[in-house]
């Protein structure tokens, strides 16, 4: 089981990337053409830089070329991303079996030439029918006949999951034998938490990663705490960061009025027993009233350092995601998943009645949309007792 | 053109003689024949008047796949494919004779594993030959498979799809019902050889079991409903006599998702193989 950092914009971030994989809190750096230039710009290093420092301490370096990004509506945050020269003609243009082979080609010499893993880059799918799905398809095996150890990725928005063609779809790419999948389930809204109200949408991005999984390793990209039922149903790593384009994918990622700054001054404490976050004026009053508690829900000192909350909450996803994948079996995994789930919810109810609705909120927000999912996933595998 | 016709312009084309209709389906007609005192089968496409358009073009592939394909669980094709008529009328070309029964006459009563295991093994060795170079049958039914004095064949991949060409039977998927996989069933589902394991097991299913895995009775929409929610049931719950791992090997050729089926038909031939290994528990 393993825990990837994804690529973002803030100042600082391969220092704490590196930093984080030094603490042995995360196994990975997946750098973005979104978010590191190829070329070095203003004060940011370029990904050969990059990766030394990541594999000085000790971290596997990954180039996903974010082609899936390129393409949602809205995308304007090419600043960086246009010093790679990813594309023969203009630029997203996937319109001819030549243009997509010259595309995946120079993906592929970009990440041979930091030594990085080939990861075939795709589009994002809102339909597993159509042209999109099928250049989708074309790329893969585009990654497949040039070099096939080749990694491979499926990025799906709301209308690929709710599809029944999905597991159609999910067939064909099954055939190229990838070692490894980076899957993502790009989302409409670009907010952390994300919307998890459609049961189905995570069920079915389960079912496909527990098929995936079957001969391959799976990575679930920009999916933080909500990772967790896609590694009941066999995922072995999670991506994640600290900031919610890391943790999220969507189209205000790439954009750049990205909302997020906004919102990252408020800090947030991550309690692993109760598989959520906390904003820190209830974290100080749960500390303070009731500490034998926090103590249980929150291993190791609440300490509101920058350093500490990073590496604190990028410990409790990779905790929790070793006590989900350490069972063999997907039944076993789903029941792990399961108790973490009904101890919070557990926790958080008694929280709610003396410190309010914020528990209750973050009930909502944190484990009631996965649990709904996992149980559907679970269910419709007969894996839910 | 009428077929009298293309008959005689075939046998001429071909040099045959004596040849008699032994079997008729959609745009195709089958006869026996003689060329210089050997046996062959003659190989009738209808082109006017058909309904398909790509008639042709799907014949040409057919027989460019299988003169290519060389599996002794393959029917060997013996001429090239000669086009009859200016229109053009009809496309003719020439196979092996083959002796012994479609699998369709042996089909009614539980076979014992031996025997479906030796179905697996000769029909899926043919696929996987097939797989190999890139092509997926699509339309593999009881009609379609003999069991021959040199053990089984598969026949008439002339619905086969090269996985590398563009289709042309577009989102319309052939087959015959009672022997689909889900994604035959679905719109714009997309045939892998994985589909083509899916059927291999239905084939072994009824062998085993004397009834479909997913009934195909009914108005053709809700079969196709059924075969993409229906449960097939566990072969174990039918033949409670078989060991898990030989249930296990139909159960998973018969998975709902192709990514979770044995992806091509050599793996099933290697699942069996290891079976035997440990002994066929």
């Amino acid at each position: 089981m393993a825990l990837y950092l994804h690529d973002g914009s803030y100042q600082g971030q391969t220092s704490w990337s590196v930093e984080a994989l030094r603490a042995g809190v995360a196994d990975a750096l997946v750098v973005s053409p979104f978010f590191t230039p190829w070329l070095p710009r203003k004060a940011q290093p370029n990904p050969a830089v990059v990766a030394e420092k990541v594999r000085d301490a000790g971290g596997e370096f990954i180039i996903d070329a974010t082609t899936h990004g390129l393409r949602l509506p809205g995308v304007d945050n090419l600043a960086s991303y246009n010093t790679w020269q990813l594309w023969a003609g203009a630029r997203g243009d996937l319109s001819t079996d030549d243009l997509i082979e010259q595309h995946v080609e120079r993906v592929f010499e970009r990440q041979d030439d930091v030594s990085a893993p080939r990861l075939t880059p795709t589009v994002a799918l809102d339909s597993p029918i159509g042209g999109d799905a099928d250049t989708a398809l074309a790329m893969a095996q585009t990654g497949r006949r040039a070099d096939e150890r080749a990694w491979q990725s499926l990025a799906g928005r709301r209308g690929l999951w709710l599809s029944e063609g999905l597991d159609d779809y999910v067939g064909s790419l099954a055939q190229l034998r990838a070692p490894v999948w980076f899957v993502t389930h790009v989302r409409e809204e670009g907010v952390y938490p994300p919307d998890m109200t459609e049961a189905a949408q995570v069920a079915a991005l389960c079912r496909t990663v527990e098929s995936l999984s079957l001969r391959s390793r799976v990575v679930l990209c920009q999916a933080d705490l909500f990772g967790l039922p896609a590694v009941a149903a066999g995922a072995d790593t999670v991506g994640t960061g600290w900031h919610t384009k890391q943790r999220v994918c969507s189209p205000a990622a790439y954009q750049t009025n990205d909302p997020d700054s906004v919102r990252r001054a408020a800090t947030w404490f991550t309690y692993q027993g109760l598989s959520a976050r906390i904003h820190k004026t209830y974290s100080d009053i749960l500390t303070d009233r009731d500490r034998a508690r926090a103590a249980r829900l929150y291993p190791g000192a609440v300490v509101a350092t920058g350093r500490n909350v990073r590496n604190h909450h990028l410990q409790v996803v990779r905790d929790l995601t070793a006590t989900v994948g350490a069972h063999p079996s997907r039944a076993d995994r789903v029941a792990a998943l399961r108790s973490i789930y009904e101890t919070a919810v557990a926790e958080l109810d008694e929280l709610a009645r003396p410190y309010g609705r914020t528990f209750t909120q973050q009930r909502s927000d944190f484990i009631d949309g996965p649990m709904a999912a996992l149980k559907m996933y679970a269910e419709a595998e007969g894996i839910w007792d | 053109m009428n077929e009298q016709e293309v008959l005689a312009e075939a046998e001429s084309a071909l040099g045959l003689a004596g040849s008699r209709q032994i079997a008729r389906g959609g745009q195709k007609i089958v006869y026996r024949s003689d060329q210089a005192g050997n046996p062959v089968v003659l190989k009738v496409g209808l082109l006017s008047g058909a309904l398909d358009p790509h008639g042709l073009e799907r014949c040409r592939r057919e027989v460019d796949l299988l003169r290519r394909l060389d599996s002794p669980h393959l029917v060997r094709v013996l001429s090239e494919l000669h086009v009859i008529g200016s229109g053009p009328d009809a496309v003719v070309w020439l196979e092996e004779d083959l002796d012994g029964t479609d699998l369709g006459t042996l089909l009614g009563q539980e076979w014992p594993w031996d025997a479906v295991r030796g179905l697996l093994l000769g029909v899926g060795s043919g696929l996987s030959v097939m797989h190999a170079n890139g092509y997926v049958h699509r339309d593999l039914s009881p009609g379609n498979v003999r069991q021959t004095s040199q053990g089984w064949k598969v026949m008439d991949p002339g619905l086969a799809k090269h996985l590398n060409r563009t289709s042309i039977t577009g989102l319309w998927q052939p087959g015959t019902p009672g022997y689909l996989s889900p994604e035959h069933g679905s719109i714009g589902g997309r045939v892998t050889p994985a589909s083509d394991v899916y059927c291999l097991g239905i084939l072994a299913f009824i062998a085993l079991t004397g009834s479909f895995p997913i009934e195909p009775y009914g108005a053709p929409e809700e079969y196709q409903q059924r075969l993409l929610l229906g449960r097939v049931p566990r072969t174990a719950s039918l033949r409670p006599d078989l060991s898990a791992n030989q249930a296990a090997v139909i159960d998973r050729c018969l998975t709902r998702q192709p990514a979770r089926r044995y992806l091509d038909a050599g793996e099933v031939v290697t699942a069996l193989s290891a079976l035997e290994g440990s002994g066929g528990s």
